[in-house]
């Protein structure tokens, strides 16, 4: 036999072994699969987003075309499609140093992150609104979320990152405490697999109260920045976990190679793409002072006067007092926490409609509140 | 000291102070008119047991596995204004051996590698202008990776440095789509024979690229034009300028399209026209271009298929790289232009004592004939010339209970097979170093090579995740070199199996263990020449923030015959690199 001929053996065995599996494994398929589609060519964030210069970032990388969600028996398999096949880091070489990007982002792409915001309840306001640091984006009161999955390339270095920060930033608060909040309502994903264009990451069922079939979805893309730089403070102030990145590549003037860029005179959100029915929808969502909108399949949403969370130091339970620390350079007097203000007027609402205090009353003292501002 | 000589020196620690102070407040408040973000502080500790010492090298590739190193890089970028930013980087260089060297040893000996004097060095300075005009986007002075244009044109040519090159560089919209043009001044060495002659500052590449769609097709057209100037000797007169003649010329055409067939079938192709002329030169035996004139083409066509098959994809990649295809400018690292993984990594520089474990990574093709694996480490991509190659690869990857694999079948064969250099020995018969450099051309081959590589890998739900790989390949390469000549015929077979298992340790570390076994069996004429070796591999990744660390430790042992003369060797070396790199 030749070594041609040999090889040739080889390769059928190889063939045949994989069909063998694949008809193992076309008895588990389900046909329960959610499949949201989103607009093409609309990776460009408000309208003026512009790719970084480098040549790994290319027009189409970070155009998300479809989510799919899939059941399987003990969880589920999200699975994003993007225009372009997905970069691989094995053979890219980090900016400073010869190491390989793959060293850094183990789980075989690395130029995006993908953030999935799912509302469980349907209850308008019930959740939350923020979105993790480094997103800077609110969600409608609407879609107030439960549970939020994270696909970045690092993502035990950025949950560490966010925990650790939290636990600093919140020394009051017992650290095991922030950790279960975050690992009961925030998933990083790290069971990973990339083929082609599409990246599927599995999250198990225990992680969710209700089933796939009752959510509400606001999903988007960010550019991904796989180094964490020190975060250098002038005194011995803890880091405010809002001010992290968090694995996001932010927008800059000029046309930097390893930012985002953006026409307009205004930075716009470092959202690059997001599930919407329109390009014009995802820019109106994407416009300043605007609320992300759920892109998945309508639900019908009920109202029982709820009150959302809209920061992650509410989120975690943090005392107003703890954050309202920081004085006016001026005059010296302690500056209102904008979370302490939005929680005095959540307080301040529910009294409200629990009728403990009048309308006037109400008025009054919201009043008060935002003069303090 | 006298007044003048105390307020001199008063002045000048006043300077220095506010030197200081200014990089200390830089340093602190880095949201500041100049921005530091990506400075860091670099550090890299090679141990080895290899029997030669490295002297003062820094790096696997250039003879030291042995030595540590501390290097600083600062990046400074600044917006001027909005239409306006700037940047530079300093770097410092070191030799393996700046932590035993004590801080000094060759600083002021001319002799000795530019490594151990520990330069303090500008690396990279430009200057973006984003004027706003309807007609340009943005245009570049200075340096540059030049990553925009294509690895067959203008790649990159990283030595150290990715920023080495310097040029002008111009970006604009052109009916639906965009135009680039840039000047690069040509690096010294890039000339016939590794040089360029006279008039070498004036040298230069020049290349245009547009890129349009229509109907949903992509298309790129890509001009070049290399020239390396030489003053005519004739010209003797000093006050009338100078008269200049083409030493070499590399002109390069391009085109490239692409397209989705349907929604889950993508065709792309690309097409490389290359002249090379060059003039006056008398040629030795050694280039990294060709000795005389010369026309050529390259072309590929790629295929990427999702099938019907939850989870099967198929890629498919046709061939076809001249012989005489010429990009003096092509990419001659960091890029990988061919789909298949080619040569078996763990053999890499096989013969030569510094190489016994090979490579730890996979290599990668480029389309120059002599790649650049200069001050690479054990644990990086190699580069290999893929000048002459041509063939098919087809690549399927299928996923099956949470088991993603994939299979690798190329059969590629040789523009350089040939007889007597082809007829075309003048041509050809410059690139003949078959070392560490280059390939070579050879006189007579006759040769094809086969590739097979399955990767199996799967998560076990153990301890947190177990991620276990699984590679299977060989490469059968035979030459049968001068046609009706039994005694030369060349038959080389790897084989090698590599199981991997990781695990994240905690947050910030991550962990590996692999076991590799490689054989490697050549048979020239009737005599078999046989290798094994088993590579154990151990491997750490930890992270903080603003922190990184990394360790490759590697054991291989074995027996070989690697110099082919009949005697087996026994094989023996343990080499480790970490690094840690704090980022700003």
């Amino acid at each position: 036999m030749t070594p041609g001929e040999k090889m040739l053996q080889r390769f059928w065995l190889c063939i045949l072994l994989c069909i063998g599996l694949s008809c193992i494994a076309y008895a588990g398929d389900s046909p329960d699969d959610i499949v949201i589609k989103d607009t093409l060519n609309d990776d460009t964030g408000n309208g003026t987003l512009i790719y970084p210069t480098r040549h790994d970032f290319q027009s189409g990388d970070l155009d998300l075309t479809e989510l799919s969600i899939q059941p399987v028996t003990d969880g589920y398999w999200f699975k994003a499609e993007f225009k372009n096949p997905i970069r691989n880091p094995a053979k890219v070489t980090t900016d400073s140093g010869p190491e390989p990007l793959s060293e850094f982002a183990r789980k075989g792409f690395y130029n995006f992150n993908i953030d999935i915001y799912i509302d469980e309840d349907n209850i308008i306001a019930s959740g939350n609104t923020f979105t993790l640091p480094g997103r800077h984006a609110t969600l409608a009161a609407e879609h107030a979320w439960e549970r939020a999955i994270i696909l970045t390339p690092r993502p035990e270095t950025m949950r560490s990152l966010l925990i650790e920060t939290l636990q600093q930033q919140f020394s009051s608060l017992p650290p095991a405490e922030i950790e279960q909040k975050i690992n009961a309502q925030i998933l990083f994903a790290d069971r990973v697999q990339v083929r082609g264009k599409s990246i599927s990451f599995f999250v198990p069922a225990q992680f969710f109260n209700t089933a796939a079939s009752n959510w509400s979805i606001t999903a988007f893309i960010t550019a991904a920045k796989l180094q964490v730089e020190a975060t250098w403070s002038p005194s011995d102030e803890p880091v405010d976990a809002d001010s992290l990145e968090l694995g996001v590549m932010q927008p800059a003037s000029g046309r930097p190679a390893n930012q985002l860029a953006y026409r307009d005179s205004a930075k716009p959100l470092p959202i690059v793409d997001i599930l919407a029915a329109s390009t014009a929808e995802q820019n109106s969502m994407l416009s300043h002072n605007a609320s992300l909108q759920a892109g998945g399949p309508g639900k019908e949403k009920s109202d029982h006067n709820a009150i959302p969370v809209t920061s992650l130091a509410a989120f975690i339970g943090a005392p107003p007092a703890v954050a309202n620390n920081v004085t006016n350079n001026t005059t010296g007097n302690p500056l209102p926490n904008p979370d302490n203000v939005t929680r005095r007027l959540e307080t301040l609402q529910l009294l409200y409609k629990d009728n403990i205090i009048t309308e006037d009353e109400y008025h009054q003292q919201r009043q008060r509140i935002l003069n303090e501002l | 000291l006298n007044p003048k000589e105390e307020a001199e020196m008063n002045t000048h620690n006043i300077k220095h102070l506010s030197l200081a102070i200014g990089l200390a407040l830089a340093g602190t408040a880095s949201a500041g008119s100049i921005d530091f973000t990506g400075s860091n502080i670099y550090i890299k500790f090679l141990d080895g047991d290899r029997l030669t010492e490295a002297n003062g090298s820094i790096d696997t590739n250039s003879g030291g596995d042995q030595g540590q190193f501390s290097e600083l890089e600062l990046r400074m970028h600044a917006v001027i204004s909005p239409q306006v930013e700037a940047g530079a980087r300093v770097q410092s260089r070191s030799s393996a051996a700046y932590w035993s060297e004590f801080g000094f040893n060759g600083e002021d000996d001319p002799a000795l590698p530019f490594t151990h004097k520990k330069f303090m060095k500008l690396r990279g300075a430009y200057v973006t202008l984003t004027p706003g005009y309807n007609w340009l986007d943005m245009a570049t002075i200075g340096s540059s990776d030049w990553g925009m244009f294509d690895a067959f044109t203008f790649g990159k040519m990283r030595y150290i440095d990715r920023d080495n090159l310097n040029g002008l560089y111009f970006k604009g919209p052109i009916a639906g789509g965009s135009w680039e043009f840039a000047r690069i001044s040509l690096p010294e060495y890039l000339g016939p024979e590794f040089n360029s002659g006279s008039l070498s500052a004036n040298d230069a590449a020049h290349i245009a690229q547009f890129k349009a769609t229509l109907a949903d097709t992509k298309f790129t057209a890509i001009l070049e034009n290399v020239s390396d100037q030489e003053r005519l000797a004739s010209d003797t007169t000093l006050t009338d300028g100078v008269d200049s003649v083409n030493r070499m010329r590399n002109n390069i055409f391009g085109f490239k399209a692409e397209t989705s067939l349907m929604d889950s079938l993508d065709i792309n192709a690309a097409f490389y026209r290359s002249n090379y002329d060059i003039n006056n030169v008398q040629l030795a035996n050694w280039s990294n271009l060709l000795g005389t004139n010369y026309n050529d083409n390259a072309f590929q066509i790629n295929l990427d298929w999702s099938t019907p098959v939850d989870g099967l994809t198929v890629n498919y990649q046709h061939f076809n790289i001249g012989a005489g295809y010429v990009s003096a400018t092509g990419a001659r690292r960091e890029s990988d232009v061919l789909l298949t993984e080619g040569s078996e990594a763990a053999w890499y520089g096989w013969g030569d004592p510094m190489w016994v474990g090979g490579r730890a990574n996979d290599m990668q093709q480029v389309a120059v004939t002599i790649r650049d694996n200069d001050y690479t480490d054990f644990d990086e991509t190699g580069a290999e010339s893929s000048i002459g190659w041509k063939g098919d690869t087809v690549l399927l990857g299928y996923e099956v209970l949470d088991t993603p694999m994939s299979l690798e079948f190329s059969k590629i064969g040789y523009n350089t097979n040939w007889q007597d250099w082809g007829g075309k020995q003048d041509v050809f018969d410059v690139i003949n170093w078959a070392g560490a450099t280059g390939p070579g051309f050879k006189e007579d081959q006759d040769r094809d090579t086969t590739i097979l590589a399955l990767k199996v890998s799967h998560v076990f739900d153990v301890i947190g995740g177990l991620a276990t790989s699984l590679k299977i390949k060989s490469v059968d390469d035979t030459d049968t070199r001068t046609i009706n000549l039994a005694a030369d015929d060349q038959k080389t077979e790897d084989l090698g199996t590599t199981l991997t298992v990781g695990n994240q340790l905690s947050d910030d570390l991550y962990g590996s263990i692999s076991y590799g076994k490689y054989s490697r069996d050549v048979t020239i004429g009737n005599t078999a020449y046989n290798s094994d070796k088993d590579i154990y591999s151990l491997r750490f990744a930890y992270n903080l923030a603003g922190f990184e660390a990394g360790m490759l430790t590697q054991w291989i042992s074995g027996e070989g015959d690697p110099n082919q003369d009949g005697t087996v060797d026994s094989l023996k070396q343990y080499r480790l690199k970490a690094y840690a790199k704090v980022l700003f």
